[in-house]
């Protein structure tokens, strides 16, 4: 096998599908104002469930969706979140008729894919065994019909990958279209992050303790856990000299990955695990730590999550970190799982191209734990000329990208 | 720069023939079908043929202490990690303190925990407040790698891809593709299925309806250690080029990976001698391969294996004595969606 090329990345489109909304424009104007997308569920019925809020997306057409001529039912709402984010990323990367050959592919990260289809098959099968299960609902639900329904849509020929990574997959995936690029294996990708709202996970992380009773509150001392949500988020990754080809505006430059497993623990998080991902990051963009402008956290809000991500943070960036401003995208949409990382790269951005920073929500008091700059619950203007992305999930697998300003990209 | 080789150095397999590689050569030189009788729950229900794990005493490899929370997968998986440790002479615990070994990663392919995510969701039916803590993990499809990764101390990185039938295929050319990059030091990589009574019964509900027959499943675990180094004589075999493309037109896509593999440089197809199908019925006519090419088909030794298919094709190309030293091996995958893979290989020693 031979050496990569190493060529440059960028991100030229963006494409959203979130609690607070549906589009990159609705999503942005909902972000920046400071909206909360935690609701009642309305997914199952959560009359006899302790907790009763959920990130749901409720303004999506599940159920009037143009899945361009694939046999894609009501129920299978992974496909449908991640086709409607996949063509507004391909408009806004002005891409849309670019498929057809095998240069462009899909990577998508998910933890459930199609949990809603899921709950289904489980609840038809509780009343009747096999008898009563859908056959084409069953050849719908593996997680890699996922990327390979986009790839039919869209005809995008190139790598086709599935990384159910958890809650940091949509980074994970965003590093393996990155590596596709830089290797020559792809011109380009359509990467990102996928998950339907989930009984299961719900009744899981209840059973853990984790959820909030209310909101998420990332970083504040009286935080009371993490809130399920759902979406999706793709992004067009493709080579420099092809986004200068085509005249396409880039969003960012992709400069750096980073991964690790914190090898510790299957549900709590590792400081030196957290921390060892940034660092490879920040090695692979070969980048001076004291540059990094913004960080959008993972920050879930559960007691050791934002604790043990903020001691990370201080061990890579020491002093630095004060004058970084660091802030939890899912304070306003809750955790989204396998979409997180994708949605919280997208809101990067979008927040490196308008010059604002959007805030983490509904913190209280401060956290002596957590002593970073949340940037609570106002937004404020800055210029971000380099940002990171951290995204931590279950089992420690921890993954980090490294995202340039456009204003340096050419300079 | 001088390109980096990709080395495969060690492996642990967990197979229809038993636990352990000696067991795996053993039934590839006896010519062994795994295939037998078996009843609900590994194999379908009510009973019939399966290529199940052949005494699968896991304890033996992992011992009796900290399993009892693990799902048939993570176990399956576990124990090959553990098979492989041994086989390529690694120390856990030297990971822990080695610089290098912090850049030793895992990478995983399956079709994930079918068993524990609808045994939980089952659960959630009967009563949400009763789920066990313990079991949620195991509903998550990275678990099973992540468990290794915690009980081998890998820190370099955990990767779990499900991608069909390419799935561990895609992940041994995801670790190649890290060595040669230098992402990674070492690259543990492979693939894990289980049968289970839910695997079977979807896959029955689907080829039935499909008017087809069950297929016989299949099941196991291997993985592979991936290094750089060529000079550590334990070279098993070179992992010459990786190529994966969306093709729902097979031809096409395996056409497209060998004229990719051959545009870098890497082999021409005219030379390669052993060639593993990724289904049975899989033909070469529109390749542009030799006439003298030798086919190896997986089917009726190990069933239908899924994701774990690439994976085994390897494992048996470096065991198997059919396979001589010095072939240059393709092993294609596809999956039925249209993920579409090849793996060209040198096989440079037999397996002691």
């Amino acid at each position: 096998m031979t050496e990569r090329p190493d060529r440059r990345v960028v991100i030229t489109g963006v494409g959203v599908v979130t609690a607070i909304g549906v589009g990159k424009a609705a999503f942005w104007k909902a972000l920046k104002e400071g909206k909360s997308g935690i609701s009642p569920i309305r997914g199952f019925d959560v009359e006899k469930w302790a907790r009763k809020v959920g990130g749901e997306v409720h303004d999506f057409p599940f159920s009037d969706t143009d899945a361009g001529g694939l046999p894609i039912a009501a129920a299978e709402k992974a496909k449908l979140m991640a086709l409607a984010a996949a063509q507004e990323c391909l408009e806004d990367a002005r891409a849309l008729q670019a498929g057809g050959n095998f240069d462009i592919g899909v990577a998508l990260g998910t933890t459930n894919g199609e949990s809603f289809l899921q709950q289904e098959l489980a609840d038809a099968f509780s009343r009747t065994s096999w008898e009563g299960l859908d056959r084409d609902k069953l050849m719908g639900y593996p997680v890699y019909t996922i990327p390979q329904s986009l790839a039919r849509r869209f005809n995008l020929r190139g790598p086709n990958m599935m990384i159910p990574n958890a809650c940091a997959a949509g980074n994970f995936a965003l590093g393996f279209a990155y590596d596709c690029i830089k290797s020559g294996r792809a011109k380009a990708m359509v990467a990102g992050g996928i998950d339907g709202f989930s009984r299961l996970a719900y009744a899981g992380f209840s059973r853990l303790k984790a959820i909030a009773p209310d909101v998420p509150r990332p970083f504040s001392k009286d935080r009371g856990g993490m809130v399920p949500g759902e979406g999706a988020a793709n992004l067009y990754l493709e080579t420099l000299e092809s986004a200068l080809e085509r005249n396409a505006v880039p969003y960012a430059e992709m400069i750096g990955f980073g991964q690790s497993c914190d090898a510790w623990h299957i549900t709590q998080p590792s400081a030196e695990g957290i921390q060892a991902a940034i660092e490879a990051a920040l090695t692979d963009s070969a980048m001076e730590r004291e540059k990094v402008a913004y960080i959008s956290v993972h920050g879930t809000g559960t007691e050791a999550n934002d604790s043990t991500e903020s001691t990370a943070l201080r061990s890579v960036f020491g002093a630095y970190l004060d004058g970084i401003p660091v802030s939890s995208v899912k304070s306003a949409i809750g955790h989204s799982m396998g979409a997180a990382s994708a949605i919280e790269c997208a809101a990067t951005l979008l927040m490196m191209r308008e010059g604002f920073i959007t805030p983490t929500l509904n913190f209280q008091t401060a956290d002596e734990r957590c002593n970073v700059d949340c940037v609570p619950n106002r937004g404020r203007p800055a210029e971000i000329g380099y940002a990171l992305k951290s995204s931590s999930a279950f089992g420690g697998n921890n993954a980090v990208v490294v995202f340039r300003h456009p204003r340096l990209v050419l300079a | 720069m001088i390109p980096k080789r990709t080395f495969i150095t060690g492996m642990g397999v967990v197979s229809c023939h038993g636990i352990g590689n000696a067991a795996f050569r053993q039934g590839l030189s006896e010519r062994k079908r795994g295939v037998r009788e078996m009843a609900a729950p590994a194999g379908p229900a009510g009973g019939g043929m399966v290529a199940a794990i052949s005494e699968f005493k896991y304890q033996d490899v992992l011992g009796q202490k900290g399993l009892r929370s693990f799902d048939r997968l993570t176990l399956e998986l576990m124990t090959s990690l553990d098979l492989l440790f041994a086989d390529a002479g690694y120390i856990s615990d030297a990971a822990k303190t080695s610089a290098s070994e912090a850049r030793t990663e895992i990478i995983v392919g399956t079709l994930g925990p079918m068993k524990s995510i609808f045994d939980f969701e089952m659960e959630v039916v009967k009563d949400h407040e009763y789920v066990s803590p313990a079991l949620f993990p195991n509903t998550v499809y990275c678990a099973a790698a992540s468990y290794g990764a915690i009980r081998k101390a890998i820190r370099g990185g955990c990767i779990t891809l499900s991608n069909g039938e390419t799935s561990s295929l895609d992940a041994v050319g995801m670790g190649a593709g890290h060595i040669v990059s230098g992402a990674a030091v070492r690259s543990i990589c492979g693939g894990a299925e289980e049968l289970s009574d839910i695997y079977s019964g979807a896959a029955a509900k689907i080829s039935g309806a499909n008017g087809g027959k069950l297929p016989i499943l299949g099941e196991g675990a291997v993985l592979f250690s991936l290094e750089s180094d060529g000079e550590s004589g334990r070279e098993l075999a070179e992992v010459v080029g990786f190529s994966g493309v969306f093709s729902p037109v097979l031809r096409e896509g395996y056409a497209e990976n060998l004229e990719r593999l051959e545009a870098r440089g890497q082999f021409h197809p005219h030379r390669i001698t052993d060639v593993f199908p990724g289904r049975e019925s899989e033909r070469f006519e529109h390749l542009p391969l030799a006439a003298s090419v030798r086919t190896h088909r997986l089917y009726r030794r190990f069933g239908f294996l899924n994701s774990l298919t690439g994976s085994m094709a390897i494992a048996v190309a470096i065991a198997d004595d059919a396979v001589p030293v010095g072939a240059l091996i393709l092993i294609n995958n596809f999956s039925a969606a249209g993920c579409c893979s090849s793996l060209v290989l040198r096989k440079i020693r037999p397996m002691r």
